[in-house]
């Protein structure tokens, strides 16, 4: 009896301290990690192919702590402030093995016609405040699970901000069969992407009859302003003054649609 | 006159379970209390972001309160029944102030980034830990348990 009670002492004492200097380590590990900066996450880089817009943000973690960090699970999920669910995305690393480092890029994609499809145009023309879910998932020795989360909120720059079509009231006699009538197209790029492409006007009139149209190349930059005066053709007979404009953009941001009403 | 001998014996009696139980306190108090104290100051730098919240301060200190108090007064009723008897109500103790303190295993905290509206949410899985912690105890409720029983019979085979 004495040697089991002495040998069950021993053994609770060197659990103990086992159990003890496992958690604190193993709970340090990741907080030694941020406090001396080895996770780093570069700056996010914007880019924009085959109608989908891409966020790139790179980061690496040098793992300088006590444990293996596996099953690394990074997931963003980007809503609009209705909570309507724009993308999702998802990066996974298996494992950065103790003394070990990583370097990966989560990006975050959203393609036009998704927008178009959800009902979420008013984000090309309106600057917005979007909402960004970030969380992290991982597992410290392969034993504690831990997940830390955060949203962020931000703001959105739309890329047709202010998208505007101005009709001249009065056309002006350019020959015998047609008149010209003067318009103003305008837009602001607020989106951190070029926008480039070909702008196609329609005009209609209130008996949504076609009676012209105008084409161009557009481009403005990150951040520029696009505002051009064009000149459409038109015969008197079928302008009444008032009617509708279809604006057709096809470019970089893909291809996108609005109607303006003029008179 | 009777009183004072009394008295004298006890006090003769119980000076060295008692000194025993102060410095096994306080003892216990440097390795429950001031030591992880002094850990997590030197881990996390005042200022730091990742500081542990308040209500773990609160249970850490109650962790300590728990292991002094019982391991002072295991030290006072050494030799006597009750010694076994705190020896296993500090493991059954201890069980339940686990699962409280560990919210079950599941750990949730909320830090606020500085100077910005956001905050970050953590959520840990620590049951891995409270099995390890329970079952640490449960030896310890198993070795008093035995002693208990020890005791019993020797003082049966005394009688």
């Amino acid at each position: 009896m004495r040697q089991s009670i002495r040998a069950l002492g021993w053994a609770s004492k060197i659990l103990w301290i086992a159990t003890a200097a496992f958690m604190v380590t193993s709970l340090y590990s990741p907080l030694k990690l941020l406090l001396e900066r080895q996770v780093d996450i570069g700056s996010p880089q914007p880019s924009f192919s085959n109608e989908t817009m891409t966020v790139s943000v790179p980061f690496s973690v040098n793992n300088t702590g006590f444990y293996d960090i596996s099953d690394v699970e990074i997931a963003t999920s980007v809503t609009d402030c209705g909570g309507t669910l724009i993308s999702t995305s998802t990066t996974s690393v298996e494992n950065i093995p103790r003394g070990g480092s990583v370097n990966e890029t989560h990006s975050i994609s959203v393609s036009v016609d998704d927008v178009i499809l959800k009902n979420l145009t008013y984000l090309l023309s309106n600057d917005a405040v979007i909402v960004l879910d970030v969380s992290v998932g991982l597992r410290i020795a392969h034993v504690i699970p831990l997940k830390v989360s955060a949203r962020v909120n931000m703001s959105w720059g739309a890329p047709f901000y202010n998208a505007s079509l101005r009709l001249a009231d009065v056309p002006e006699p350019y020959n015998s069969t047609h008149y010209t009538v003067s318009a103003w197209a305008s837009f602001e790029n607020h989106s951190p992407f070029d926008v480039n492409g070909t702008l196609r006007l329609e005009i209609f009139n209130e008996r949504e009859d076609f009676i012209g149209r105008w084409m161009d190349q557009v481009s403005a930059p990150s951040g520029g302003t696009y505002s051009e005066k064009v000149t459409i053709y038109v015969r008197p007979a079928e302008f009444s003054g008032a009617g509708e404009v279809h604006a057709r953009f096809v470019g970089s941001l893909g291809s996108l649609e609005w109607w303006f009403t003029y008179g | 006159m009777a009183d004072e001998g009394n008295l004298k014996s006890f006090l003769k009696k119980i000076t060295p379970n008692a000194t025993k139980a102060v410095l096994k306190g306080f003892i216990m108090f440097l390795l429950t209390y001031l030591l992880p104290t002094l850990v997590v100051e030197a881990l996390l730098p005042y200022g730091s972001p990742f500081g542990l919240p308040s209500e773990y301060t609160t249970l850490l200190y109650a962790f300590s309160a728990i292991v002094v108090f019982f391991t002072v007064v295991t030290e006072l009723f050494s030799g006597t029944i009750l010694q076994h008897a705190f020896s296993i109500g500090r493991a059954i103790v201890l069980i339940v102030y686990f699962i409280y303190a560990l919210n079950g295993g599941i750990f949730t905290s909320t830090f606020q980034i500085p100077e910005q509206p956001q905050a970050i949410h953590v959520l840990a899985d620590l049951r891995a830990f409270l099995a390890m912690l329970i079952f640490v105890n449960l030896l310890g409720f198993a070795k008093a348990m035995l002693e208990a029983i020890s005791f019993l019979s020797g003082k049966a085979e005394l009688e």
